[in-house]
Formats: structure tokens, C-alpha cells, sequence
């Protein structure tokens, strides 16, 4: 058990979870499930090149979704841009902050400056800009920059550090895929496919199987190894300690994934977040819940990397890469008859008879056992089909956008 | 023009002494990431180099978190006060910082090459430093046309790479398990080669030292075949990096190359490299051009007329539509266009909208559930819109 101390309740600081939205459906299901912050990209200056990036209308119904739920939202603009790029940008500038975006998230000098000639909005330091000391802190604090998302070699401690010292808000990733090298250093995509991985092209090349021969084994020896790929970070059991160093936001990886990983990583770190903030501990129980919910979701096998100690050779696969999947995603919920049914978009296929769970917004998810499928015509279903609607039975609670999810059989 | 290489180990300068470069970058232990040279070795490097009335640049390349950063300026203000340097390299702008404010004798190289790639950012950081940046180290990235623009926007030396090895990367994990393998070479390092069958590159070699673990490309970089184009740029100097083949030999060829640079000899340089080059993206940098195309932007969300998707079809019965924006706007009797995922167009006149439990309605709300009739051709993830032009023909539609 985490304890807290003699510290009193109502001083604890409770960090921003900030969730992945890497479409309009998955910033809904983000806001629903919890997130006090969503960041996406609009259609250009982002990382993400493939993710279902926001056209300016999209973004203006995002931020009136968003607002209405008390959810902030951060753009990204944090790809490196080249020269080229930056045509447009001061204007882009001016439109997001005509439309009350809350933040951007820059990664270059350049960039900062024009958004700061154009504009008043705040700066966040991406990740890829590697700021891991309070000196570097501090520059690009003199550069006009509100908050530092620390490079993910920092540990929470020296995160807190960096804070107190430079007076800066501090952003560390708290879950989700991880790079292995520093971010906005790696250039594999660069020199061996064409794409560049600092403007949204990362070929992920880290993730390949390679044989590697040692140059002191004997000719011959060949290791089989996915050497170069992260585990997956999870720092749900040290939510008290980003507490403790007054992290200002715990960001959640993954705008490329879907909306079950958003929905259930946000409703998990919600969760802990909020019984933290009540004044109660964590107990070992609620922590071993916590990651038995997460492991849910796909996902490589999961480390705190660096958030405390120095991440080592064991934060690293090698010996298997294949992404984790304990549960699917079967469909989401996208109407309800009150006391009635159900009405579900399915998204992968399931039987009469399959056990499903609901997963609501707060409390435990909610299994339902499908003794019919109906379709809108009330015919019955034996087996469903991807962009089908279908009907379960009425479960208390459910609302639009909820998702169901089944346990993937092994 | 002036050249540049770099010095890791103590015995690297004795081949480089009587070569054509006037400047040589010191790689130490306890300052940079690749150095094998111990700092009080190269306390004695920089004396002999200046006795021989060349240029010492000591070279900070790591990138250090902030519970090692207290020990790494410690270490390094012992050694600025007891050395002869006076010009250093610098990567991490904390480092940048920490010189700036407590060492204002010292001229600074600030080394660019990753992270900043247009003119804003580097003028902004040389505009930081002020007079005391004396050169910035540019992007492996940049075309000839990028470099020959630089030199003539930015109002300081710049440097290029122009040949030798090619870092990919720099991780601080242990990626190669060098301590569980049990395994120290003389120089600390652990090398390896790297395949993939998923990568259209064999023979990466890659190193793990206390540093952590680098990535390099199974080729090297050789921008010298450009050398007549490169002499026009003004303030250009040119990095050479002759690890891990260093010799005399190699030093030697490549001298005969610079006083002589007829291609023969490049190539003879490039034989005794032992390696195949590339040019990098000296003529081009062609992720501009895949970056567009990886972006596919979703344009119909910004037409005014978008009225939602289609979720499901029931053949010859119904479809279901889900409304995502301009409600208000659809009513009965007016005209829809249905957009396929293959660009197909099909129209409906609405005579009629149901809602989920198939009961007729006439008002909608956003984010709302309806059916309509069904439209041949339609399939899931069809886009729908409103049709202003009423120029379509209309299809026959089943009742639902």
C-alpha cells in the first residue's frame, strides 16, 4: 500500500490527465471516460501524419464538445518543420487562437516563433524537443514557453525538480507506447525508408525482428531479438508520486489507437485520480483492479521505464514484440431505447450466446450475456457482421458512445 | 573553406597531424557521447594541437537528465579551469545555457544537427547566444539549395557533415545488454551488426557504451563528390569523420584527395573506408514530397452541405445513416447525395425518416440514429450530404 503520511487531504495535488484524440469519436470517448485535456492535431504541422487528423470545422466542434465538458484542448504542432512547412502557420496561429484553443504543443524554436508573432497562444514544449535539465528548462522558458512535456528520460523526481526550479509547469507521459531513443533524435525512417520520422513519418523500425551478431561471439552466432523496441510504459501505481513532485499533467500515448485503449486507459487513470484526490490510498487491491483493467487493452508487455529509475536493459522486449490483447473492442454504443435495448454499431463480429461487457463511464464494467440478437427489424442474429446494428439487451447506466468489448478466446 | 574531424581516442591526432584539417573537435569520456579519451588526456591533446598552431573545439554532446546534470558541470567546470580551451561544442541547449551564463570567455559552436531544420529556429538560437556563437552545425538533412541559402541568410559559420558514418540514432538504454552479456572491450564499447528481413538495409552496426547504445547506417555519407559545388558556399566548413576506419593510410588518401580532388582519388579514399557511401539528402530531401502524401485529409467534414455516414445497410430494405451535422437542415422531401468509399454518388428523396424503433419522425437531432430508405450501390462508411443542385437522377427506392 502507497501511504499517505500525515499530509493533509486537502493539499494534495491532483495532476490533469491528458488523453489522446486522435479522431472526433475518440475525443468524445476521451472527454466521456475522464480526461480533464485532450490533445490532437489539426491537418497539417503534427507527428501523427496518419491518424484521422481534425479539418478546421471538425476542430471547432471539438473545442465546443470539449468546452461544454470542462475538457481543455491542446493542438500539436510539434512535427519539425522545415522551411517549407512554415508557410501558413501564423495564420493557422490566428485562426486556433480565434477559436479558444487552450494550448499548442510546439517542438522547434521556429515554430514558437511565429505562433508568438501571430499570436497569443500558450506554448508547450513537445517531448521531441529532449528538455531533460532545469537549464534547458529555463531557455526555453525564456523563449516564451508555459509548460515543459519532459523528455521521457526524465523521472518523475527530476520532473519535480526541473519545476521548482525553473517555475515552469511540467507534462510527463504516464502510459502507452514508448521511443526507445530520444525523442526527435532518431533518423532510421529517415535515412533507410525516405519518411521522416520527425514530421509524422516514423516507419517504426525500432519495432522490427532483427538478427544481431555480436562482434566478439564466434562467426556464425546469430541473437534473434526485437532489441531496439520499448516496453510499454504504465505509471498507474505512481499516480501519488507524481502527486507528491506536483506534476501538472499526466499525458496518455497513443492518438493512433483506437477508442477502447482511450476509453479504457482514461477511465482507469480517472479513477485512480479520483480516489487520490478523496484523500484515501492506494491499496494494493485497487492497484492490482487498476492493472488488471489495463492489461485489457493491447498493448506490449508494460514498465515504468524511467518514471523512477533509470530505464534498463529489461525495459526493452527483445524476445517478443507481438502486441497483448486480452480483450477486443466488439462494438460501441451509438442509441438506447430507456429500460428497452441497446443499439450497437458493431465493430467485430460475436455470437448468440457470447458474454460481452459494457464498459461505462464510471464503476465496473457491466457484462451482458447475448441470449438474442436482434436486428432493427427485431429479427434474431445468430452471428453479427462489422457495420451492422444490432440490438442487447438494456443495461442501467450505458450511455452513447460507451464501447463493448468481449474476451479475445486463447 | 576549413575542415573539421573529430578526435575520440588520445592516438587518433598522431595520423591527423600533417593533414589538411585546421580544426579538431576533442571527444572525451565524461563530456560527450561517443569520446574515449579520458579528460586529462585531453587536457595534454589540447596543449600539443595549439603548440602546433591548430584549433581544439571540446565537444559536450550529451544529453544529460538533471540528477546527473550537477556532476556533469562539476566535472566540466574542473576542467575548463585547468585547460586551454576555448572554443566549445554544445548540443543540449541546458549546456548552451550553463556556458552562456558562466563561461562569457569561451566561443561556442552550437551543434544543430537534430531537431532544428528551418532558418527560424536557427537564427533564434543564434540569436540567444548573441557574438558568441561562432558556428552552428547543421541538419544531415538539408539539400545543397537549403545549405547554399543558409550561408548566405545566417551571419555565422556554418558546418556540414560531409563524410563518414551515419548515426541513426542515440538511445540511453542498454539496447545491446552489454553488462549482462559480460562483455567489456578495452574501449568500454560493445559493438554488433544488425538485419532485419523487414528493413531494406542489412549491416547496421550498432554500439553500446556507458553512454548507451548508436545506431549507425550500413553506408557512409560522402558529400566530397559535391566538393566544386560545396567551395562556392561562403562560411562553409566541412565535418569529416574517418571512425571506425581511422589509419594513416586513410588520412593520406584523403590528403592526396584535397590537394588533388580528381575522382580516382576519391575513390581510392573511399575503397580504403571499406564501405559503400550515399549522398544522403545532399541533392534533395525526398520525405517532403511522402509526408503530402502520407496526409489524407478528411475535406467533406468543411462541406457545408455533410449531413453524416452511413453505419449500415439492409439490402433492398433500409439504411441507417448516423447524423453528424446539419440536422436542422434535413427534412422530408429534401434531395441526398450518397458519396461511396470508391467515390461512387447515388441520391435519395427523402419521403421518409425513422427513427430506431422504425417510427416515422420529421425532426432530428445531431448524433442521432435514422434510417432511410434504401438506395442501391450504398455501403457502410457512405458519406452523405445534402444536395443543393437537385441535378442527379433519382434512383427508385424500396419501402422500408
Amino acid at each position: 500500500m502507497i501511504q499517505c503520511n500525515n499530509e493533509k487531504v486537502k493539499e494534495r495535488f491532483i495532476p490533469e490527465l491528458l488523453s489522446p484524440a486522435g479522431s472526433f469519436e475518440k475525443l468524445k470517448t476521451a472527454i466521456l471516460y475522464g480526461a480533464d485535456a485532450v490533445y490532437l492535431s489539426g491537418d497539417k504541422y503534427s507527428l501523427r501524419a496518419r491518424s484521422d487528423n481534425f479539418s478546421p470545422r471538425e476542430l471547432e466542434e471539438a473545442l465546443f464538445f470539449a468546452h461544454n465538458h470542462n475538457c481543455k484542448v491542446y493542438v500539436t504542432l510539434n512535427g519539425f518543420l522545415h522551411d517549407g512547412d512554415l508557410s501558413g502557420l501564423g495564420g493557422y496561429a490566428q485562426y486556433l487562437e480565434k477559436i479558444g484553443v487552450d494550448a499548442v504543443i510546439v517542438s522547434d524554436l521556429g515554430a514558437m516563433k511565429i505562433i508568438r508573432d501571430h499570436s497569443h497562444l500558450e506554448i508547450h514544449l513537445s517531448t521531441q524537443a529532449s528538455c531533460v535539465n532545469a537549464l534547458s528548462a529555463q531557455a526555453w522558458k525564456n523563449q516564451g514557453v508555459s509548460r515543459i512535456v519532459g523528455g521521457r528520460e526524465i523521472s518523475i523526481v527530476e520532473a519535480g525538480e526541473i519545476k521548482k526550479k525553473v517555475g515552469i509547469e511540467m507534462e510527463l507521459f504516464i502510459h502507452g507506447s514508448m521511443c526507445m531513443a530520444y525523442s526527435g533524435h532518431c533518423t532510421i525512417s529517415n535515412f533507410t525508408a525516405g519518411r521522416d520520422s520527425n514530421r509524422g513519418g516514423c516507419a517504426h523500425s525500432c519495432r522490427f525482428l532483427y538478427s544481431l551478431s555480436y562482434d566478439h561471439d564466434a562467426p556464425g552466432i546469430e541473437r534473434q531479438g526485437h532489441f531496439m523496441s520499448s516496453k510499454d510504459l504504465n505509471g498507474i501505481s505512481l499516480i501519488p508520486h507524481f502527486s507528491f513532485n506536483e506534476i501538472d499533467s499526466l499525458k496518455v500515448e497513443g492518438r493512433m489507437k483506437g477508442p477502447l485503449y482511450v476509453a479504457t486507459i482514461t477511465k482507469i487513470y480517472r479513477e485512480a485520480l479520483n480516489i487520490w484526490k478523496k484523500g484515501d490510498s492506494f491499496s494494493s487491491e485497487m492497484v492490482s483492479e487498476w492493472e488488471n483493467e489495463l492489461e485489457k487493452v493491447s498493448h506490449r508487455e508494460y514498465a515504468a521505464a524511467n518514471l523512477v529509475d533509470k530505464a534498463d536493459s529489461k525495459t526493452v522486449l527483445w524476445n517478443k514484440d507481438q502486441e497483448l490483447d486480452d480483450y477486443k473492442i466488439v462494438g460501441e454504443i451509438v442509441g438506447l431505447e430507456e429500460g428497452k435495448f441497446l443499439l450497437l454499431n458493431v465493430k467485430n463480429s460475436f455470437l448468440k450466446g457470447d458474454r460481452l461487457e459494457v464498459l461505462l463511464t464510471t464503476g465496473s464494467s457491466v457484462e451482458v450475456v447475448c441470449e438474442k440478437i436482434l436486428n432493427i427489424f427485431d429479427e434474431e442474429v445468430e452471428k453479427t457482421k462489422p457495420s451492422t446494428l444490432v440490438k442487447l439487451p438494456f443495461v442501467l447506466n450505458a450511455q452513447n458512445l460507451n464501447l463493448v468489448r468481449q474476451r479475445v478466446a486463447k | 573553406m576549413k575542415l573539421t574531424t573529430f578526435l575520440y581516442d588520445s592516438g587518433d591526432y598522431s595520423f591527423l597531424k600533417n593533414s589538411p584539417f585546421s580544426e579538431f573537435v576533442v571527444a572525451t569520456k565524461e563530456f560527450s557521447s561517443l569520446g574515449k579519451m579520458s579528460a586529462n588526456d585531453a587536457n595534454s591533446l589540447i596543449e600539443k594541437i595549439a603548440a602546433d598552431g591548430k584549433k581544439t573545439v571540446l565537444l559536450i554532446d550529451r544529453l544529460t537528465t538533471q540528477s546527473e546534470f550537477l556532476t556533469l558541470i562539476e566535472d566540466l567546470t574542473l576542467f575548463l579551469s585547468g585547460s586551454g580551451v576555448k572554443t566549445v561544442r554544445v548540443q543540449d541547449i541546458g549546456i548552451y545555457q550553463f556556458i552562456l551564463t558562466h563561461y562569457p570567455q569561451l566561443k561556442i559552436q552550437l551543434d544543430l544537427k537534430t531537431g532544428h531544420h528551418n532558418i527560424y529556429s536557427l537564427m533564434g538560437w543564434l540569436a540567444y547566444g548573441k557574438e558568441r556563437v561562432e558556428k552552428i552545425v547543421l541538419s544531415k538533412e538539408f539539400s545543397q539549395e537549403t545549405i547554399l541559402r543558409y550561408s548566405k541568410e545566417l551571419p555565422t559559420d556554418i558546418e556540414i557533415y560531409a563524410f563518414g558514418r551515419i548515426q541513426l540514432f542515440h538511445s540511453p538504454r542498454s539496447l545491446l545488454k552489454r553488462e549482462e552479456r559480460d562483455y567489456f572491450s578495452a574501449e568500454g564499447e560493445m559493438w554488433a551488426s544488425a538485419k532485419s528481413e523487414e528493413s531494406p538495409h542489412q549491416g547496421f552496426r550498432i554500439m553500446e557504451n556507458n553512454r548507451g547504445t548508436f545506431m549507425f547506417h550500413p553506408r557512409m555519407l560522402c558529400l566530397l563528390d559535391y566538393l566544386d559545388d560545396l567551395k562556392k558556399v561562403v562560411n562553409l566548413s566541412l565535418s569529416i569523420d574517418f571512425s571506425p576506419s581511422l589509419s594513416c593510410d586513410v588520412v593520406t588518401l584523403f590528403s592526396l584527395f584535397w590537394s588533388d580532388p580528381k575522382n580516382e582519388n576519391l575513390s581510392n579514399l573511399k575503397a580504403k573506408m571499406g564501405n559503400s557511401f550515399i549522398r544522403g539528402f545532399y541533392l534533395g530531401n525526398k520525405t517532403d514530397a511522402l509526408i503530402e502524401k502520407l496526409k489524407v485529409p478528411m475535406n467533406y467534414r468543411e462541406d457545408p452541405n455533410f449531413i453524416g455516414e452511413v453505419l449500415e445497410v439492409h439490402k433492398n430494405r433500409a439504411i441507417a445513416v448516423k447524423i453528424i451535422q446539419n440536422s436542422e437542415k434535413l427534412k422530408l422531401n429534401s434531395q441526398l447525395i450518397f458519396e461511396t468509399p470508391e467515390g461512387r454518388k447515388q441520391k435519395l428523396n427523402v419521403k421518409e425518416i425513422r427513427d430506431i424503433n422504425l417510427n416515422p419522425i420529421d425532426t432530428l437531432k445531431k448524433d442521432a440514429i435514422i434510417y432511410l430508405k434504401y438506395v442501391r450501390g450504398v455501403v457502410p462508411r457512405t458519406i452523405v450530404f445534402l444536395n443543393s443542385s437537385q441535378d442527379l437522377e433519382v434512383h427508385n427506392e424500396c419501402k422500408i
